[in-house]
């Protein structure tokens, strides 16, 4: 059985070995923060990466090496797998994702356990721009149960020219699929 | 048109149009995903965990959906 906190003490520890600066779950992880639990395959991750002193390639060597010396050793694809759940690794390179990564909010969990999370306008702006189906259904269930803020929401649209994405989607939700034609 | 309401099985039971009906059903629906979205954030993470391990995923989902909208209090 998969552990979340698990998963999760492991992520902090990474942060505290100053292996990675910062970490924010997204994906459907993200999205449970705000939403109902929907079903996944694995964790994502996003992380600042930065090249090595000197260089200009990064790697995720240095935090699977790590993840290895812990003991977590078995792959589930391209995705090492720790307590149970395939670790995606996103390092942030769109301006968006760096935002994103850069304004996450914590999360108490527990006493002592903390977590970083995305705001869900973020959240949905992400989702906005990648605009997968899986995508488009957690936006819905966004739109839905209004869980964000439309201004917020907006200003990082416009900001990252996804405003005419977005309103293409809204029309799906608000009047079918008639409204692409 | 009655006001849409979580169904029960008196609902169900009730005679009434076909729209009556999906009415009442889809304001169930959203009602379930209001509650599970609601519920504290570690079991959100149980739930996770329990739709991973499961062969059929959803099915998980709906019985957990039942049974945060069951007609008797909850117990937790």
């Amino acid at each position: 059985m998969a552990n979340t906190k698990g998963t999760i003490q492991i992520l902090n520890r990474l942060v505290e070995d100053k292996v990675i600066s910062k970490y924010a779950l997204g994906g459907a992880f993200g999205a449970l923060f705000y939403l109902e639990p929907s079903n996944t395959e694995d964790i994502d991750v996003f992380i600042h990466l930065h090249p090595s002193p000197g260089g200009s390639l990064v790697s995720l060597k240095p935090i699977f090496d790590r993840l290895n010396h812990h003991g977590y050793k078995e792959w589930a694809e391209d995705k090492l797998v720790v307590e149970g759940w395939p670790l995606q690794f996103l390092p942030a390179a769109k301006p968006l994702e760096i935002e994103a990564l850069n304004s996450a909010q914590e999360h108490l969990l527990e006493p002592g356990l903390k977590t970083w999370v995305p705001t869900p306008e973020h959240l949905m702006a992400l989702a906005i721009d990648l605009s997968r189906p899986k995508d488009k259904f957690r936006l819905e269930q966004f739109y839905g149960r209004k869980a964000y803020s439309p201004r917020r929401l907006e200003a990082i649209l416009k900001k990252h020219h996804l405003e005419i994405k977005w309103r293409q989607i809204l029309a799906l939700f608000e009047h079918g699929p008639e409204a692409y034609s | 048109m009655p006001k849409p309401t979580a169904p029960t099985e008196h609902v169900l039971k009730q005679s009434m149009t076909v729209n009556e009906l999906r009415s009442h059903l889809f304001a169930a629906k959203k009602a379930r995903r209001s509650q599970a979205a609601a519920l504290p954030i570690l079991e959100k993470f149980r739930i996770m965990e329990q739709m991973k391990e499961a062969a059929d995923p959803i099915r998980v989902y709906r019985k957990r959906q039942k049974a945060l909208t069951a007609d008797s209090p909850r117990r937790d």
